[in-house]
């Protein structure tokens, strides 16, 4: 991500990511991995909470993500951007994180069909709190249980495209695909969101025509 | 018509296509209602994921920013008066040549200062018109969207009734034929001398 690579600090004698991180693998320098972190980890965060939809997930996948690069800072290459690198770490990590929770789903799933009780709809993600019924009639809400609803491949490419605003080329460099499959995949998750998006945000437009419950901010939900 | 396909539409979203290729696709909007219907729905959709907003700072390391850049130029302000200081010094005392030089100094500094202070305040006006009119643009599109959607509910409602008042017109001008043709059969009937018949009351 250009915008956030400093240049300014680079003038007045600062490293570049690319340099800190070098220092990292070859000399362990702990202050440069600091800075690092304090460079990238709202980035990085913001990535995780959208992709998983829980902040809280999000928060601790970014210090996952920050432990796993110091980790593997020995196999850390200069060649391309120190951000392509991270952002890397930091989706595998969600996708991970994901694939657990859909074990997990399914174990439960199949818990129920033995114990033979009345098997509810499946949610959508993770509960996100005991308020969530009120939360439900924001927009915020309508637009993260949207996300959750696409699959990680489009979720992914809008996630990076749209909040962090990576350009296509670079999502391609982080996915390590060909940039036109970013674009069709970008094509599709569009689709699917808008079949999604319209018709929720009609029935919360009717509901709020309606008299009915004042829906309360829930903090928790904005990341 | 031959439509460009929607992988070739992404990058045009985004602005991320060569000229020519985004006069040629701009070129086909302007005559194409379908592909303009589907960019539409796209843009909207995007606004639409702006409603999940963060509520810290979305760049935090950027306020440093502006620290960086006045440190910068106090140090090149302070390199400067340093070198025209040694460039002096061989002739005369350092005291008198740090005074002519403070005030020169200070001078700059303050105009420095006021350039970067003035920069930092019009930059930060700037974003905050571009955010207010971004969202005065996605509520009126919002707003359009909805009457429009009003608009169409309505003219459905008046058309079924107009059908509605049809219909029952058009039974009350039947029954009226029937009882009218009934009535002249009669007529003819009793013109004749025969005696009248119910057979063709309705």
């Amino acid at each position: 991500m250009s915008r956030l690579r400093f240049p300014t600090w680079s003038l007045l004698g600062g490293r570049s990511d690319e340099e800190a991180m070098l220092r990292v693998k070859t000399h362990d320098d702990h202050q440069e991995f600091a800075r690092l972190v304090k460079r990238w980890e709202t980035p990085i965060r913001r990535l995780c909470a959208r992709m998983t939809g829980d902040l809280e997930r999000g928060e601790d996948l970014k210090q996952e993500a920050f432990l796993r690069l110091f980790e593997k800072r020995k196999d850390y290459q200069p060649t391309g951007r120190f951000s392509t690198y991270l952002w890397r770490i930091a989706l595998n990590l969600c996708y991970d994180e994901l694939r657990r929770r859909e074990r997990r789903r399914e174990f439960l799933r199949t818990k129920t069909d033995t114990d033979e009780e009345a098997p509810g709809d499946e949610p959508v993600a993770e509960s996100p709190g005991p308020d969530a019924r009120v939360a439900s009639l924001e927009e915020g809400e309508l637009v993260r249980r949207a996300l959750l609803k696409l699959p990680e491949i489009y979720r992914s490419v809008l996630v990076l495209r749209h909040y962090e605003d990576l350009k296509l080329a670079q999502i391609a460099e982080v996915l390590g695909i060909p940039e036109g499959t970013v674009n069709s995949r970008m094509a599709e998750a569009l689709n699917r969101l808008s079949r999604i998006l319209e018709p929720a945000f009609r029935d919360l437009r009717e509901s709020v025509a309606e008299p009915g419950p004042i829906p309360m901010p829930r903090e928790s939900f904005v990341l | 018509m031959n439509h460009p396909t929607s992988e070739e539409w992404v990058p045009y979203l985004y602005g991320e296509v060569e000229k020519s290729t985004k006069r040629r696709l701009k070129q086909h909007l302007q005559t194409c209602a379908e592909c303009r219907t589907q960019l539409l729905l796209w843009k909207r959709s995007l606004r639409r994921l702006d409603a999940w907003r963060m509520t810290s700072a979305e760049r935090p390391t950027l306020a440093f920013a502006p620290l960086l850049k006045w440190a910068a130029a106090a140090m090149l302000l302070l390199a400067a008066g340093i070198g025209v200081g040694r460039s002096m010094s061989t002739n005369a005392n350092l005291d008198r040549v740090r005074a002519r030089v403070e005030p020169e100094l200070r001078q700059q500094l303050r105009q420095e200062f006021a350039l970067i202070l003035r920069k930092e305040l019009e930059k930060t006006a700037s974003l905050t018109l571009a955010t207010a009119r971004d969202q005065a643009r996605t509520l009126v599109a919002d707003s359009a969207s909805n009457l429009e959607t009003k608009r169409l509910e309505s003219n459905q409602a008046i058309y079924s009734a107009l059908d509605r008042l049809f219909l029952s017109l058009k039974k009350d001008v039947d029954t009226v034929a029937v009882y009218t043709d009934a009535s002249l059969r009669r007529l003819a009937q009793s013109a004749n001398g025969e005696p009248a018949s119910d057979s063709t009351q309705p």
